[in-house]
């Protein structure tokens, strides 16, 4: 429910001018530190010290270090502007209570880090691990035939095959161990197949729920090279009296030799096997390792002389080796240089290490890798090819597929319908079931459009939609079977395109009937990327509920906005949602509005319009919706909104991007973008 | 220690007031004033008048049915009728008057609620300058979706649930800080962790915030000061890099830090007056997940903030008893009610202008539980803390169908040092809530005489 925003919309009188934005100041090009001064023709943009949001936050700990704390679930929430992203750099504040937040957090963190590496140490007797294999990957890494992440799990939410791909340095006997839990439903638990190599292995029951997860054990005989595990739902069911539906959660895959090794890569590795002893060069060794991954940049040896002193004061006071590691360990997260992002004015922001930051926190929503950590420090990033290969091999790992939520889930507003709240006792028939259902078609209407090889412009108006038994049952649709089908639209039906799916129909509603303005502002701002403001001092009165003689929200919005001081963005806001009013706040189609006939037609940009199929082709044919795919994709990657400025940028991404609109292809692109890559943006004409 | 603290918050660009003030022992300032505390409580989508206003104006009268619940504690509390948000009748609905509800201000922009500004004079004395909390996030309590333990208790699986899910400023807040919305927290076990920090351990004597000076806990607060101080450091050595538009972001880290050295300097100083009685603080009986009887939550959470005050962990709070435009389910007389959809937006039908009329009582039976709890508890020298406390209850909205913000429905609790006088029903005619913050705020020192932008003149007679 979101009314604060309707309360905005509901009338919105104003000029319709597109409103452009200054640049902010920031830091100049190359920092005060930074030996990098911009390229020629280059001129100075807007990175601001960004600061990790709480997603990033906790991604940064798990990719990095496989922390599975995940502190920032708890912390204070980030405040972002609703119409942008949730990484805009100028909107991330710092309040006292998220550093306190962040001070609180760290002994966990560091505490579950170092408890899980010495156990490691102990596990292999305390040497090195030569030649014990250990690798998890979480749930969310899943290449899924169906489903989607929630949080670091995956949610298989109807039957299919999450699967997981290792790399084994040798044949040999192995563990694969697989927590799990589901949404349990009826007497019977979710159940799963474990597949290896394309071959069913071992049938399992996951009685276990979000609480108290379900962890089990396969061992195997393995050969070297590529390992696929496979893990099939295949239970899948719909209780109607409870109306909850069974899932199966997949919260990680581990895959262990037999020889040893421990539940950690050695990648993530905080503590054990850095180095033996609990001198002062051990305590050297793992502070230096730690902040520069948790800090994602070199660290100079005043900083980590500072770090050694924390560790020098503490076993001064009496404490052992481990307290004091631990506690400058906590200090690494401490430091404003974990939550803000200082590698740009440590460096330079050119350098090698903020070329990869923003690349992994646009792409992965996460810190660099180490592979992408080496690129950075040898430089070689600034090499076009090497750079092309690096955005490629980060597309295809699984942290890109975080993109679809991260990148378009909030440009379309579509995260989070499940728990979108309609007034059920206006709406019969609307439930937990049919809310996941609107998820999961929406979930999978972007994966085809946007995340496969379609021309994303066909998102716009593709006589497709996807829906599982409620959803179908409750919207009307034909329903064959379990698990969430693709469905083909004939020209006669009313629904089809992105505008027809529920989650943009719903999300634009109020929770008791729909808001044309809304859905007309919906489209300007998300598919046009027309921005309008309220004029200041204009007050707005409320809609009049429904009459005799203004049954419909057409007759009650058309009088209401008829002033010429509201027609400035009514003229454009009203007929975009009258083409829509079809579709109920709930999405269901309907002809009638508290009785009376409801009259779709109207003209938008020049051209006439007679419901949603209509203003869809009127939609698809505008240059505008290209442009804004391009400019919603650039202003997530660089954290801020597009401005005036970023003209001659936007225009080069969209030429390539006019030839097939790939989405996928466009995201590539503008990573390799100046704007991306040197942190300035080439100059206009002068 | 405090020397050495004030010689690195001068390096640190930030003001000599703060450092001046840091040389004070931190119990010295608490005796300087009474402590005050202020409670803002949020009744959701209004009220219906014929149920709520009483007939009469002055002390003796009658308790309309939506008010019923305030007989036990009608000696505490004024009705103030007649109150306006601001200068227009409708103040954009739900959005708008909630906006409006602790800041006087129809924009969030620059502006700062009253529980912040409040916390804000109160913070060198206290851990949580403000604590804000709310009964129901955006759905969240919604029951069906929740099952209960044995003792009707909802754990959250693996801290999942504990996470605030308000969005996009959407109905759930009235906390602003400088323009900046402030998030809820409404798991009654991170309200503890927040007011106290982590449970204590069994026999320890406190928790991780107490002003508890044991050995070991001195020892903890000296390791925290390393790793803020290296962060400081950190700070510092960034500041040195960076443009003026940038510096910004630095100075705020740099005040995050600042605040856990303030709660560090309350762990180190020796109390000059002798730890209240355990009786009147309790900060050991810990609670854990969500009730899932929906009064018993609401009451908990009631006593949390009684707790919280009594030890004197936080003078400033907010609860909402559900967001705007709460599609909190009832029942009434067998019949199930939306809060918002069916309820509120009555449209003149008997049996709907009953539920929501129920519905009220209910939620002032919330407030007359918290009115109570405080009139129970003491500060340690035997006053009760109701007579220390201002508790301002209201909602975003005046009528519940038309969405109005004319004669809001305003309950006014608590003595607040003896600047208020409660027990009667006021006439607040030409004021507007604002003006009534500019009096509470007044009473806790400050020198203001108008508070965001329609609160303009204080309000006497209160």
């Amino acid at each position: 429910m979101r009314a604060t925003l309707l309360c905005c919309a509901a009338l919105l009188a104003c000029d319709g001018k597109i409103l452009g934005q200054g640049p902010v100041g920031g830091t100049p090009v190359g920092g005060a530190g930074g030996g990098e001064g911009p390229a020629a023709g280059c001129e100075p943009t807007t990175f601001q010290l960004t600061r990790l949001n709480r997603a990033e936050v906790d991604e940064s700990l798990a990719q990095r270090f496989g922390d599975t704390v995940r502190p920032a679930r708890l912390f204070s929430a980030d405040t972002f502007d609703p119409h942008g992203f949730d990484n805009a750099a100028a909107d991330l504040s710092i309040s006292p209570r998220l550093v306190q937040d962040l001070e609180a957090a760290a002994p966990r963190v560091i505490d579950a880090l170092w408890a899980r590496d010495t156990a490691v140490l102990a596990a292999s007797g305390g040497g090195s691990s030569a030649g014990g294999y250990a690798q998890t990957l979480p749930g969310s890494s899943a290449q899924a035939t169906v489903g989607a992440t929630r949080g670091s799990a995956w949610n298989l939410w109807s039957n299919g095959e999450a699967k997981f791909s290792f790399s084994l340095p040798s044949a040999g006997a192995y563990t694969v161990t697989i927590t799990a839990y589901g949404e349990q439903v009826g007497s019977e638990p979710a159940h799963m197949d474990l597949w290896l190599n394309g071959a069913m292995a071992a049938p399992f029951d996951v009685p276990g729920v979000v609480a108290t997860p379900t962890r089990v054990m396969h061992q195997a005989s393995l050969p070297a090279g590529a390992l696929s595990v496979g893990l099939r739902f295949t239970n899948d069911t719909f209780d109607q009296t409870t109306m909850i539906d069974r899932n199966l959660f997949i919260v990680e895959v581990k895959v262990e030799g037999a020889g040893g090794g421990g539940p950690v890569s050695s990648a993530m590795n905080v503590a054990a096997r850095v180095c033996s002893g609990t001198d002062r060069a051990c305590a050297e060794q793992i502070l230096a390792r730690f902040a520069r991954r948790a800090w994602r940049r070199p660290v100079s040896s005043e900083e980590r002389a500072g770090l050694l002193g924390v560790f020098d004061a503490t076993v001064a006071d009496g404490d052992d080796f481990e307290t004091a590691v631990k506690l400058a360990l906590r200090a690494v997260l401490v430091a404003p240089d974990f939550l803000i992002r200082t590698e740009a004015v440590m460096g330079g922001v050119r350098s090698g290490h903020a070329v990869a930051s923003r690349l992994s926190y646009f792409l992965w929503g996460g810190p660099p890798d180490d592979a992408l950590d080496a690129r950075a420090d040898d430089g070689s990033l600034a090499d076009a090819t090497v750079l092309s290969a690096e955005v490629e091999r980060m597309l295809a790992d699984p942290r890109a597929q975080s993109l679809r939520q991260r990148l378009v889930g909030q440009w379309l507003e579509t995260n989070g319908i499940e728990a979108f709240a309609l007034d059920p006792g206006l709406f019969p028939g609307i439930d937990t079931a049919v809310m996941q259902g609107a998820q999961k078609q929406i979930d999978a209407y972007i994966g085809e459009y946007f995340f496969s090889d379609h021309d994303a412009l066909d998102a716009i108006d593709a006589p497709v939609t996807f829906a599982d038994a409620s959803l179908a049952s409750f919207l009307g649709l034909p329903s064959s079977g379990s698990g969430l089908m693709r469905l083909t639209l004939e020209a006669s039906s009313p629904r089809a395109g992105l505008l027809g799916q529920s989650a943009p129909l719903m999300v634009t509603s109020k929770s008791t009937e729909t808001s044309p303005p809304r859905r007309g502002q919906y489209v300007l701002s998300r598919l046009l990327c027309q921005k309008m403001e309220l004029p200041v001092g204009l007050t707005v009165p409320p809609v009049p509920p429904a009459s005799a003689n203004q049954p419909t929200a057409r007759d009650r919005l058309e009088a209401l906005t008829a002033p010429a001081a509201c027609q400035g963005c009514h003229a454009r806001l009203n007929p975009v949602g009258f083409a829509l009013e079809n579709f109920a706040a709930d999405s269901r189609f309907r002809t009638s509005d508290h009785g009376a006939t409801i009259d779709p037609k109207g003209t938008f940009g020049g051209k006439p319009v007679d419901g949603l199929r209509t203003l869809e082709q009127v939609l698809k044919a505008d240059p505008l919706v290209e442009r804004c795919m391009v400019e919603k994709a650039l202003s997530f990657a660089i954290a801020r909104p597009v401005e005036v400025g970023d003209a001659a940028a936007i225009a080069a991404l969209r030429t390539r991007f006019s030839s097939g609109h790939r989405f996928l292809q466009l995201i590539a692109d503008v990573a390799k973008s100046p704007l991306m890559v040197d942190g300035c943006r080439p100059t206009s004409s002068p | 220690m405090l020397t050495r603290r004030g010689f690195l918050w001068t390096s640190g660009a930030v003001g000599l007031l703060p450092v001046l003030e840091a040389f004070l022992p931190s119990r010295a300032r608490a005796q300087s004033t009474q402590a005050l505390r202020f409670v803002g409580m949020f009744h959701t989508n209004g009220c219906v008048h014929e149920q709520w206003r009483p007939s009469s104006l002055g002390a003796g009268y009658a308790l309309p049915f939506s008010l019923a619940a305030l007989a036990p504690v009608r000696s505490h509390v004024s009705v103030i009728s007649n109150l306006r948000l601001g200068p227009t009748n409708d103040m954009g609905s739900h959005g708008g008057g909630q906006r409006c509800f602790l800041t006087a201000s129809d924009t969030l922009s620059g502006t700062t609620s009253l529980d912040v500004a409040i916390g804000k004079r109160t913070e060198s004395q206290v851990r949580l300058p403000t604590l804000n909390l709310s009964l129901e996030n955006n759905g969240y309590y919604w029951p069906p979706q929740i099952v209960a333990d044995s003792s009707g208790i909802y754990q959250a699986p693996n801290g999942e649930d504990r996470e605030d899910r308000c969005r996009d400023g959407d109905s759930c807040l009235v906390s602003v800080s400088s323009g900046t919305p402030v998030n809820n927290v409404y798991h009654p076990q991170v309200i503890y962790e927040r007011l106290f920090g982590t449970a204590p351990a069994p026999g320890s004597g406190g928790g991780s915030g107490s002003s508890g000076q044991s050995a070991a806990a001195l020892k903890e607060a000296a390791r925290r000061r390393r790793v803020v101080d290296l962060a400081k450091a950190q700070a510092n050595r960034l500041k040195g890099r960076i443009g003026s538009g940038d510096q910004k972001r630095v100075d705020e880290y740099l005040e995050g830090l600042r605040a856990i050295e303030r709660e560090l300097d309350g762990i180190a100083a020796t109390p000059t007056t002798p730890p209240p009685p355990a009786a009147t603080c309790d900060k050991s009986t810990p609670v854990s997940g969500i009730p899932v009887d929906r009064d018993r939550y609401a009451k908990l959470l009631c006593d949390l903030i009684v707790r919280g005050f009594q030890c004197d962990a936080t003078r400033s709070v907010t609860y909402m008893l559900g967001q705007g435009v709460s599609p909190m389910k009832f029942t009434v007389a067998g019949v199930t009610y939306s809060h918002h959809g069916d309820a509120s937006h009555h449209g003149s039908d008997a049996a709907k202008i009953n539920a929501k009329a129920v519905i009220d009582a209910w939620q002032v039976s919330v407030f007359a539980y918290l009115v109570q709890g405080l009139a129970a508890a003491k500060d340690p020298d035997g006053t009760p803390l109701i007579d220390r406390t201002a508790l301002f209850y209201s909602s975003d909205i005046a009528d519940s169908d038309r969405h109005d913000a004319v004669d809001m429905p305003v309950l006014l609790g608590g003595r607040l040092g003896g600047a208020l006088h409660p027990g009667t029903h006021l006439d607040g005619a030409n004021h507007t809530t604002g003006d009534l913050f500019v009096s509470l705020l007044q009473a806790f020192g400050s020198t203001a005489t108008t508070f965001g932008k329609f609160g303009t003149a204080p309000m006497g007679g209160l």
